[in-house]
């Protein structure tokens, strides 16, 4: 286990510092994996299976270590998972993506999955904002927060005053939610 | 060799400063449906039930102590009690859904969605790439 950690913890924080560099659409993060022979539902591409291809339009690419993303934006996309072709020319040096100047540093090959976002999901803008101002959140520990937009439009201790605070300001489906506080002591488990 | 076929997948979400697997519902009241709330669920497929907090059933025009009532489990060997109600679970991409959840007689500071909701979809995580995949069909 003590060998295992450190590796899990590498790939948590490849996982957070992607290099994006981006033609097209960004996704919002939910999708399929498709292979490139078949192009079935749940299944991958690894690099050295794919001789060449293009990009498609509305694709984007996500490079972490060791592995390609290709991810489709805008909603709908499903029905024109044929037009997305993917480059991916493995040259005996360093394989390159036109249009990117993405390379493969590793040689080893690559995994490409192809992403769709179907909709938007429910309150993007509010868990982006909890992503981003997570300190700004401190402040309202063991508290009940209402998020509307990037607004935080109550908080308190007593939820019931969070909600009826919300439906004041006409707020129909109020998303309410618990700050917990941060300690790295912690391990947080379901009950 | 098995293989499980996924429509969706979703990347865990940062809260306090680590990642774990959240699903955005809006809860309405069956009898109400202008009642609602988006509550963000914690995929727990070690709980057999699903557990929200009771002041939401209040909230959503529920009588709280009307419904059956549940003993829900710790680890620590205490209980949690908590009235069933039936609810509609709306999500974005996988439609509706009806469920028979737990809300609490205690604030708890996590939702969870445990396998009654996992019995609705199909449902696979792969913890390595911090992610979670669905399917609308179980």
């Amino acid at each position: 286990m003590a060998v295992l950690q450190p590796a899990i913890e590498d790939e948590r924080k490849a996982r957070l510092t992607n290099i994006s560099p981006t033609i097209g659409v960004g996704s919002l993060g939910c999708g399929l994996t498709m292979s490139w022979t078949d192009w079935r539902v749940g299944t991958e591409i690894r690099f050295p299976d794919v001789p060449h291809a293009t990009l498609g339009e509305f694709v984007s690419i996500h490079w972490p270590t060791d592995r390609l993303v290709v991810e489709q934006g805008p909603s709908g996309m499903h029905s024109r998972v044929d037009t997305v072709t993917i480059f991916a020319g493995r040259e005996p040096s360093a394989p390159r993506l036109p249009n990117t100047g993405v390379t493969d540093p590793s040689g080893r090959g690559m995994t490409l999955t192809e992403r769709r976002s179907p909709a938007p999901g429910l309150r993007e803008r509010e868990l982006e904002w909890r992503r981003t101002h997570a300190e700004t959140l401190r402040q309202f520990e063991n508290e009940w927060v209402a998020l509307e937009g990037e607004e935080i439009i109550a908080h308190n201790r007593d939820p019931v005053q969070v909600f009826e605070e919300a439906r004041r300001r006409g707020i129909r489906s109020p998303y309410i939610f618990y700050v917990e506080p941060t300690d790295e002591n912690i391990v947080r488990i379901g009950l | 060799m098995w293989t499980v076929s996924y429509l969706f997948r979703f990347p865990y979400r940062t809260v306090t400063g680590d990642l774990f697997p959240l699903v955005m519902l809006r809860v309405s009241n069956p009898a109400q449906p202008d009642l609602s709330l988006d509550v963000d669920a914690y995929l727990d497929s070690g709980a057999q039930r699903s557990l929200f907090n009771g002041w939401r059933a209040q909230t959503l025009g529920l009588n709280l102590l009307d419904g059956e009532t549940k003993l829900y489990g710790s680890t620590s060997g205490s209980n949690v009690e908590a009235r069933l109600h039936r609810v509609n679970l709306h999500h974005e991409n996988l439609g509706d859904f009806e469920l028979e959840v737990g809300f609490s007689l205690v604030q708890i500071q996590r939702e969870l969605l445990g396998r009654d909701f996992f019995n609705l979809v199909q449902i696979g995580f792969r913890e390595r790439q911090l992610e979670y995949y669905l399917n609308t069909t179980p």
